[in-house]
Formats: C-alpha cells, sequence, structure tokens
C-alpha cells in the first residue's frame, strides 16, 4: 500500500486533465440518456404492450459485453470522442428507460385516479403524481447507468475516447505498475463517490410519504 | 455477408476460445458462489454483519473492470488467474444479496410452522427457508454469470484468454468480422446461460412449493405464494 502514493503524486497533473476528462465524458454520455431514456420511458407506459418489446431488447443489448459493443462502434463510427459518446449514450439508455418504465408504471392506479378525480389533467397527473413518486426508481436507474458508464468509458479510450483509461491501458501496454496505479485508483475512487453521491439524492427524492411507508420494508436494489 | 466471414472460416478455433470463456466465467462465479451463499446463509440473521458485507461488496461491484483487473494484475501476475479472482470478486455482491433477500423474503410464518412441527433451526433452514428462497438464489448466480461473462472479454488486457482477444485482435486490425466472431459468440453465450438459469429458477419455484405443501398438509400458509420477484 506504501506504493500507491508516489504513483498518485508523481503523475498528478495527468491524473487531474485524465480525471476531468473522464467525468466529462460520462456527464455528457448519461445526460444524454436522461434525455433521451426519460420521455421515451413515460411515453412506453402509455403502451404497454410496445413496451414490452422494448423492453425485451433493451434487456438483450445489456447482455452484450461492454468491449464488445465499444469495438462494434470502431468500424460504424470510426475513432474518438464522438463514437465513444455515442457508444456510452447508448449504453445509458437502457436502465434509465427500464427505470422510468418501472417505475412510472409501478405508482397505483388508485393514486392516479383520485388525482384525476381531483382534477387534475394528464400532464398534471404526471409531473405532480407519478413522476415524484417514481423519481427515486428513475434515478436508481441514473446511478446504474453512471456507475456503468464510468467502468465503460476506462473502455472507451480504446476508441479514442480519452480519459483515465488512458493511463491504464498505457500501464498496461509497458508493464508500468505506477501509471496502471495511476489511472486504477482514481477511476475506482471515482465510480464509487459516483455511486454513493447517486444513492444519497435517491434517497432525499424518495417522497416523505414514501418513505414512511417503507420504513418497515427492505430496501431492494 | 462479409460480417460473418471471420467467424466461418474459424468456426472451430472460435468455438474453442469460446469454451475457455465460458469455463473462466462459471470458474469464477462458482467460486464467487462457494463464499457468498454459505456467507450469506450465516449472516442473513445478523443485520450489522448483512449490511457491513453487503456495503462492501458494492463497492467492489462500483470499481471499473479494467481497474480492478489492472490492480490485481499487479499482485497476481499475467494471465487466467488474475481474471478468475476478478470475476470472484464481482460475483460475491449479486449473490450475496440475492442469498440474504430471498432468506428474508420467507414468510416468517412457514418457520414457525416448521419449527411447531419440530424442526430445529438447521432443518427449517435446510427445509423450508432454503427451498424457498432457491428461485432468488438461482438468480443472484444467474446475474453474476451474465456479468462475468461481459467482463470476461475485458480480461484479454492482463494477458487472460477468451473471446476478448478475437474482439481486441480485429480492433487492432480494423476488422469488423473478427470483431464479431469475437462479440456475437460472448453476446450469445451471455443470453443461453441468462435463458437456462431463469428457466432453472421458475422451476426451482415450483419445486420448493410442493416441499413445505408436503410437511404441512392442508395449511393455508402452504399456499402462501413466493414474495421474491428476484
Amino acid at each position: 500500500m506504501t506504493g500507491i502514493w508516489p504513483d498518485i503524486v508523481a503523475h498528478g497533473a495527468l491524473i487531474w486533465q485524465d480525471l476531468l476528462q473522464h467525468v466529462e465524458i460520462v456527464f455528457i454520455s448519461v445526460a444524454i440518456g436522461c434525455l433521451i431514456a426519460i420521455p421515451m420511458g413515460i411515453w412506453l407506459t402509455r403502451r404497454p404492450r410496445l413496451a414490452e418489446v422494448v423492453i425485451t431488447v433493451t434487456g438483450l443489448i445489456q447482455t452484450v459485453p461492454s468491449l464488445a459493443l465499444l469495438a462494434l462502434v470502431l468500424p460504424v463510427l470510426g475513432v474518438g470522442l464522438v463514437p465513444a459518446v455515442s457508444a456510452l449514450a447508448l449504453y445509458a439508455l437502457l436502465p434509465i428507460l427500464r427505470n422510468t418504465y418501472v417505475g412510472v408504471r409501478g405508482v397505483p392506479a388508485g393514486t392516479v385516479e383520485c388525482a384525476k378525480a381531483m382534477g387534475m389533467n394528464r400532464m398534471q397527473v404526471l409531473s405532480r403524481v407519478e413522476l415524484p413518486l417514481a423519481a427515486p426508481v428513475i434515478v436508481a436507474g441514473v446511478r446504474l447507468s453512471t456507475v456503468y458508464l464510468i467502468s465503460w468509458a476506462v473502455l472507451a479510450a480504446l476508441i479514442g475516447g480519452g480519459g483515465l483509461g488512458n493511463l491504464i491501458l498505457e500501464g498496461l501496454a509497458t508493464y508500468d505498475f505506477g501509471l496502471i496505479i495511476a489511472g486504477a485508483v482514481p477511476a475506482a475512487l471515482l465510480a464509487i463517490a459516483a455511486g454513493l453521491l447517486l444513492s444519497w439524492l435517491q434517497r432525499a427524492l424518495t417522497p416523505v410519504g414514501v418513505r414512511r411507508l417503507a420504513a418497515g420494508e427492505r430496501g431492494a436494489a | 455477408m462479409s460480417l460473418f466471414s471471420y467467424l466461418f472460416q474459424n468456426f472451430g478455433s472460435i468455438m474453442q476460445i469460446a469454451g475457455i470463456h465460458a469455463l473462466l466465467s462459471i470458474e469464477g462465479t462458482v467460486l464467487g458462489a462457494i463464499v457468498a451463499i454459505p456467507f450469506g446463509l450465516w449472516a442473513y440473521r445478523r443485520p450489522g454483519v448483512r449490511r457491513f458485507a453487503a456495503a462492501v461488496a458494492e463497492t467492489i461491484q462500483t470499481i471499473p473492470s479494467l481497474a480492478l483487473l489492472a490492480i490485481l494484475m499487479i499482485w497476481l501476475g499475467m494471465g487466467n488467474t488474475t481474471l478468475v479472482a476478478t470475476l470472484f470478486l464481482y460475483a460475491l455482491m449479486p449473490m450475496l444479496h440475492n442469498t440474504v433477500e430471498g432468506l428474508l423474503s420467507v414468510d416468517p410464518g412457514l418457520v414457525e410452522i416448521a419449527k411447531g412441527l419440530g424442526m430445529s433451526n438447521r432443518q427449517a433452514l435446510w427445509r423450508v427457508q432454503v427451498p424457498l428462497a432457491s428461485p432468488i438464489i438461482i438468480t443472484g448466480f444467474r446475474m453474476a454469470l451474465v456479468t462475468s461473462i461481459g467482463i470476461a472479454t475485458v480480461g484479454v488486457f492482463i494477458g487472460a484468454e477468451g473471446l476478448g482477444s478475437l474482439i481486441y485482435g480485429g480492433m487492432q486490425v480494423q476488422s469488423a468480422s473478427q470483431i464479431f466472431a469475437g462479440a456475437a459468440p460472448a453476446a450469445l453465450m451471455a443470453i443461453i446461460f441468462d435463458g437456462f438459469l431463469a428457466f432453472l429458477a421458475v422451476r426451482a419455484g415450483r419445486r420448493s412449493l410442493r416441499l413445505p405443501r408436503l410437511h404441512l398438509r392442508n395449511s393455508p400458509s402452504a399456499q402462501t405464494p413466493l414474495k421474491g420477484d428476484g
């Protein structure tokens, strides 16, 4: 363990630059994923039969190994930041889409009926009842996507995405343990920190009433 | 058609590589099961231990695969051993989580009835709780195995065998057909194992429902449906 600090300090500037780039890639990809997947997930709740097909297909895409999907992007889109972000955003879609759909579907029909009976229109039901109740599940999807993407973004260095993967791959290629540590340790810490932050957000976004209801139950992942 | 050309031309050797890939993935996952499932059986009654172990396992799960592979490579060296050790670590979380959740999902009333019928704690665990929890435990194994098939492709960077070598080789020579020859069997393998273990989980669910009924005859609790949704 004594070997870690000198390696980190020695590559300080490089690590900082790659770390920022890593965060940038992941953030852009997750943001694009959210912008597409959340509206699409809500729309799918109105079309249950289509939703089944889409959820099955996204489940299948998720079984494709990360390295394979990134590799297949290479011949189609080439090398660089755009191909890397495209591949990552595509993958980010899946957990967010699934969780948005499951979350909104999970809102009890009675609650929606009540809201309608109180005179809310469809947009109001969505924005004031369905989305707030589904928010923790949706954020859980965003969290899953973010953590996956931090891992995937390491591999995205292969197709020119940059980020901490550069350090690790270079370290592995030249058998330089210092470089490996300098890339791998910050990548691991970044993923852990992002996971914790979004777990906290998930709890913070859970409506008070739901929190009280769920107090007796155990949280499922 | 050109996408399939590499696959068809090298079918025999690709199947061999796929076989190694499957073996390494299964090896890591089974090692994980050997540790995580008994630990879950022991820890599920101890909330403190359970939460601590879950937090540790979840933290490991969060670490990017290439980062963990690279770090372990420093200690364990290049090759298959490092890959299997990494897969083992990633397999812990889903299996520990599902073993604990599965056991906790069993209706405590059923356990009480089993004890009322004269079963010891151990008998109640093995004859009632474990069979009822088995679909969820199998689901944990399924999740771990599918993940490990994916991560095993990354093993190529630390000198492990498997389909990753075809994918990475294909990237270097910019051959979509070679990349596909590595990617398609890996994806297919994940889908097949996923389906097979999902089937096993459903079957275990049906079988386990028969078991308590055998002991409890007409007790209404025997008809309690499984709560787990895995």
